[in-house]
């Protein structure tokens, strides 16, 4: 089985990614505006502002490292593997995946304990402490992508 | 030891930030710290005030690139640089610099323009080779203009003022263009290409047609440079317009497509986020052990003189540019570079300069300069072939690189 026949389960987590993107993007792009319009037309700001649209920048690098770990499209170097035999070329194609997918797993768990520890410290305020769940989050995303590269290949990969 | 078989995994195809997070996890394991380290640093992403021009300049570059702009750019400088003698070519120099300005030479300029810029050089008969040549090495020509995300990535990693690095680009930016613009002139000559007589008319509508692209460089150096806007405001800003002028004006973009163009810029934001992200944690430990000092130590033995410093770094950079793509490489060999750099008196910005501009010449560079490939693909052309075309364009920007290292002032005369 390869990446064309996945379930539709997995389509509509690719789907859910789109649309975080899309409402973490918009806003970025609606409060950065409307801070400028403060700033410039009435002589004011509103301090929150600033860090929560800096802490979403970490749900497009999460939402976006998502949706490259599904499109197997995470930039690498690569320099050897062109040259393996088609064959080999699938198991290290997937050992890298496995390997990418039990790291992003370890930085999940790190993630995770991170935020916690935010908590307790009371760092931020609630709304950026709330954006910091996508960091494991995201982990996690990126994690079971790199398992379902292992499980489905690419086309290319499984013939 | 456990080092090498990460540069191994990297080199079979691990995705890189994996690699760079897989350093830093182990680093920090054998010394005994906890690896909620490497969080700790991530998180310092979200502390940097310029962090948010990265999502905003990709997405309206990509959302450019989406619609009819290319078309109408290319017509606007055919209209008004096409009369020159080798016009049409200083035209494809003029359009590829300016889009890769904006889409940040992810790719997008090759793909975008590279189909009608070729049928337009070869319709006024210059030579399939000649043309080639320049359509691979333009791919990447504009990375030294405003709002170029290396140069914006060159700041965030080296702690160095974005706005000082969009002023010292434009110089070294506009030496390349020129050099390749003489090569083209004089190539035209020889390959009797006709000139296209001015005709007022039609640069007229040309530049109707573009009045909608016109004013966007305007926003972000008039707005950086006259005090208006910060980085961040001027990609706000920028972003707001290309909306407003794709969506609501011209139309050319669908809801449906938007999405789409979303998914395209953030999945690009994404991975080089990740990437900045993982080696964070890994120069955290680099700078801590003083790595960067001990590789000065043991250079300061063989390198006596900045001169030769600057020779090496070329060489080396050169290299790292035909090998790895601009984001990972700025990401993992700047803060490295940058202590010892300063060590042999190269000033960081200048330093920028000189790695982007060898950057964008290791984009066209043999084996696997990132050009090759995609013109390979986009002109269902051999890449030996490539290799050919594209070896006089490298060597005249070979010349621009030594003018550029050599001559400091041409880049640091604008930021001082």
């Amino acid at each position: 089985m390869n990446r064309r026949q996945r379930p539709g389960w997995l389509r509509q987590i690719a789907r859910s990614e789109q649309v975080l993107l899309v409402a973490a993007l918009a806003a970025i792009v609606l409060l950065s505006f409307l801070q400028i319009i403060l700033r410039n037309a009435f002589d004011t700001a509103w301090y929150w502002i600033d860090p929560f649209t800096r802490h979403l920048v970490l749900v497009l690098m999460f939402g976006g490292g998502a949706r490259a770990a599904d499109r197997l499209s995470h930039l690498r170097i690569d320099l050897l593997s062109p040259y393996l035999p088609q064959g080999w070329r699938r198991w290290t194609n997937r050992a890298s995946w496995l390997l990418a997918a039990l790291l992003t797993l370890i930085l999940a768990v790190a993630a995770w304990s991170f935020v916690l520890q935010a908590y307790v410290w009371n760092d931020g305020t609630p709304l950026t402490r709330a954006l910091l769940w996508f960091i494991p989050g995201g982990w996690f995303l990126m994690a079971f992508h790199f398992l379902v590269a292992v499980i489905w290949p690419e086309p290319e990969e499984s013939r | 030891m456990i080092h090498l078989l990460w540069v191994l995994a990297a080199l079979l195809g691990l995705p890189l930030f994996a690699v760079l997070a897989g350093m830093a996890l182990t680093a920090f394991y054998g010394e005994g710290i906890e690896i909620t380290a490497v969080i700790i640093e991530l998180y310092r992403l979200a502390s940097n005030p310029t962090i948010l021009a990265i999502p905003l300049f990709t997405f309206a570059g990509v959302l450019l690139s989406a619609g009819e702009s290319p078309r109408r750019l290319v017509n606007l400088f055919r209209a008004w640089c096409g009369w020159l003698p080798g016009g049409i070519a200083i035209v494809t120099l003029l359009v590829t610099s300016f889009f890769t300005a904006f889409t940040g030479a992810s790719g997008v300029t090759i793909v975008a323009l590279g189909g009608l810029l070729l049928a337009v050089l070869q319709q006024e008969g210059y030579q399939e080779r000649f043309n080639l040549g320049l359509l691979t090495t333009t791919g990447s020509l504009g990375l030294l203009f405003p709002p170029s995300l290396p140069l914006i990535l060159f700041g965030l990693v080296a702690g160095v003022s974005i706005d000082s690095l969009f002023r010292a680009g434009i110089a070294p930016g506009l030496l390349l263009i020129l050099i390749l613009a003489a090569y083209s002139y004089y190539k035209a000559g020889r390959q009797r290409i006709p000139r296209t007589p001015f005709q007022a008319r039609a640069a007229w509508r040309a530049l109707r047609e573009a009045a909608w692209e016109l004013p966007l460089p305007l926003i972000i150096v008039v707005g950086i440079y006259g005090g208006w806007v910060t980085v961040t405001e001027a990609a706000t800003l920028t972003v707001v317009y290309v909306l407003i002028v794709e969506m609501l004006i011209l139309r050319e973009i669908s809801w449906q497509r938007l999405l789409g163009v979303v998914e395209e810029s953030m999945t690009l934001v994404g991975a080089i986020l990740v990437i900045l992200g993982g080696a964070m944690g890994l120069t955290n430990y680099l700078v801590d052990a003083e790595v960067p000092m001990r590789l000065l130590d043991w250079l300061e033995q063989f390198v006596t003189s900045r001169f030769l410093f600057l020779l090496l770094l070329n060489v080396f950079l050169l290299a790292v540019g035909a090998l790895m793509d601009i984001f990972s490489a700025i990401i993992v060999i700047v803060p490295l570079l940058l202590p010892v750099a300063a060590a042999f008196g190269v000033e960081p910005i200048h330093l920028g300069i000189i790695f982007l501009v060898n950057l964008e010449i290791g984009y066209s560079t043999p084996p696997v300069g990132l050009n090759l490939f995609l013109a390979s693909f986009r002109f269902k052309q051999p890449i030996w072939r490539l290799y050919g075309a594209a070896l006089p364009f490298i060597l005249l920007m070979l010349v621009a690189l030594v003018l550029v290292t050599w001559w400091p002032a041409l880049s640091l005369f604008a930021v001082k």
